[in-house]
């Protein structure tokens, strides 16, 4: 059996024998001691558990003490001695709408100034639903009967098909407004992508899994999450190549839009996939 | 006393709001309300990151039609470590509930109690 | 001036309603009466916090916008109402003792 053999098989849960199994252990292994059960287990773990609350509740106290201690230090709410009264203000909005083309200078900077920072949040979103993907998706038959215990799929409601007749093109209409809109008025990729995600969630509940696999099937799935992560590699591979200051490049105006509909497409497909492995168990 | 509070109020409620949901999220013995807990830390968080931002007589930083002025303005860097820690944060809730799925799906229980005594009856 | 003179009942029943709600859910041992508390803060006490906010943004256009919200609100509520309705009486373990259905036609 080889390498790759054994690795699929150990990914997919089932039994396997160690690679090299013609070696044998240097001598045989002792039989384990059975803990004398004079007190009952269940017992034992009240015990611990009400001495666990007492913890709690101790430890609770001081951690309110020493922060409101640190709380109370803190300046003033509003004060224009705030640390935050910087030049960094002065240079960031200052010079936003020129570099970056953005007049949300929040937009702007995380996306172009401190952009690094975003691609590590778009990096955590993408493991977040590997993760879940490991966990949750039954490819085989054995944890498909495994997870009939834990996921059901509700009969189609008429009240929900009805109504959300009426409210997907709004929500979703919405959703690409703020999108789209992200980088002029308040928005932006985290926020539209959510409510695209949320209108795409609506759209499965109400009408059955089987209209949303129409268009959105598991290789869209994963070419809109693959893209969107590889756009933003090679954009802030290119920012860290060049100083790490910011997008240095005349075009640095125009491709705000690009980056920003990277992140909503991350973000869109993020939650309707959490939403699908947790309720059954397949994208 | 009464003006140190009111000069502090949302860090003194952001406190109070953490220590709120660490305190659930260690006494409660059932996994899904120690990740709403852990959700409701988040959000204490945020409160005292955004609050700390603010400057007296300055607005949010979205430039309106007075023109790139920056005595206008609020530091945009608090709000976006704001929008990190809301993506951290949903990603945390969403792999914890994943996992609070297969814990139920081995054990049948989503009570932290009867899953150590399931899980010590197993090993024996 | 004039205008928070005019929103602070509205403020204040806002509350009362939000802080009624609260409490019934915690209160009450059934879920339908606790969903029934819910119901109240989603319905008046939302309505009488955007008329209120409505009165104190003082621009025509801002309080056409809430009262879009109101209606986006009133539309979604009863669906989760029914929603939420439905799957207790689905899953409840004593649901053929405590509940009755009633022929729907």
């Amino acid at each position: 059996m080889s390498a790759l053999d054994f690795f699929t098989k150990w990914v997919e849960g089932e039994k396997t024998v160690p690679l090299h199994a013609e070696f044998e252990p240097l001598e045989p292994k002792k039989a384990k001691k059975k803990r004398p059960a004079a007190i009952g287990d269940r017992q034992r773990l009240d015990g611990f558990l009400r001495l666990y609350t007492k913890c709690a509740v101790v430890i609770s106290i001081l951690m309110v003490l020493v922060l409101l201690v640190g709380a109370v230090a803190l300046p003033a709410f509003a004060s224009p001695g705030n640390p935050t009264n910087n030049e960094v203000v002065r240079r960031y909005v200052g010079s936003a709408e020129e570099e970056t083309g953005a007049e949300n200078v929040i937009a702007g900077m995380i996306l172009n100034y401190r952009g690094f920072d975003t691609f590590g949040e778009s990096c955590v979103l993408f493991l977040a639903v590997c993760c879940v993907m490991l966990l949750l998706w039954a490819t085989n038959d054995r944890l498909r009967g495994e997870a009939k215990a834990t996921q059901t799929e509700a009969p189609r409601d008429m009240i929900l098909a009805n109504v959300a007749k009426l409210l997907l093109p709004c929500v979703l209409c919405f959703g690409i407004c703020v999108l789209l809109n992200g980088h002029v008025s308040p928005g932006g990729g985290f926020s539209g992508g959510s409510i695209l995600g949320a209108a795409l969630i609506l759209f499965a509940v109400s009408f059955g899994a089987d209209s949303v696999r129409r268009f959105f099937t598991a290789k869209v799935f994963n070419a809109v999450r693959i893209t969107g992560l590889m756009v933003y590699a090679v954009m802030f591979g290119v920012y860290i190549y060049q100083g790490a200051n910011q997008i240095q490049s005349d075009l640095a105006r125009y491709i705000v839009l690009v980056i920003d509909l990277a992140v909503g497409l991350v973000v869109m497909s993020t939650m309707y996939g959490f939403y699908s492995f947790y309720t059954k168990g397949e994208l | 006393m009464l003006s140190l509070i009111i000069d502090n109020r949302f860090a003194i409620a952001a406190v109070i709001l953490f220590v709120t949901g660490f305190a659930n999220m260690m006494l409660h013995p059932n996994l899904i309300k120690k990740v709403v807990s852990f959700n409701i830390m988040d959000s204490a968080t945020f409160l005292l990151l955004a609050s700390r931002g603010m400057i007296a007589g300055r607005t949010a930083a979205i430039l309106t039609d007075g023109g790139a002025d920056p005595s206008r303005y609020v530091n945009p860097i608090p709000a976006g470590l704001v929008l990190t820690g809301i993506v951290v944060s949903v990603s945390v809730s969403a792999f914890s509930l994943a996992l609070i799925q297969r814990l139920y799906g081995a054990y049948g229980s989503v009570d932290l109690r009867d899953i150590l005594e399931a899980m010590k009856k197993k090993g024996e | 001036m004039i205008r928070l003179i005019l929103a602070i009942p509205f403020l204040a029943l806002g509350l009362f309603m939000f802080f009624s709600e609260v409490v019934g859910f915690y209160k009450f041992t059934y879920v339908m009466n606790r969903m029934h508390a819910a119901a109240m803060g989603d319905t008046l006490g939302i309505g009488s916090i955007l008329i209120a906010v409505g009165i104190l943004t003082g621009s025509l256009s801002a309080a056409l916008k809430l009262v879009l919200i109101l209606v986006f609100m009133f539309l979604t509520g009863p669906v989760v109402t029914h929603l939420i309705a439905g799957a207790e009486v689905e899953t409840h373990k004593n649901a053929g003792h405590e509940y009755q259905e009633v022929d729907r036609r």
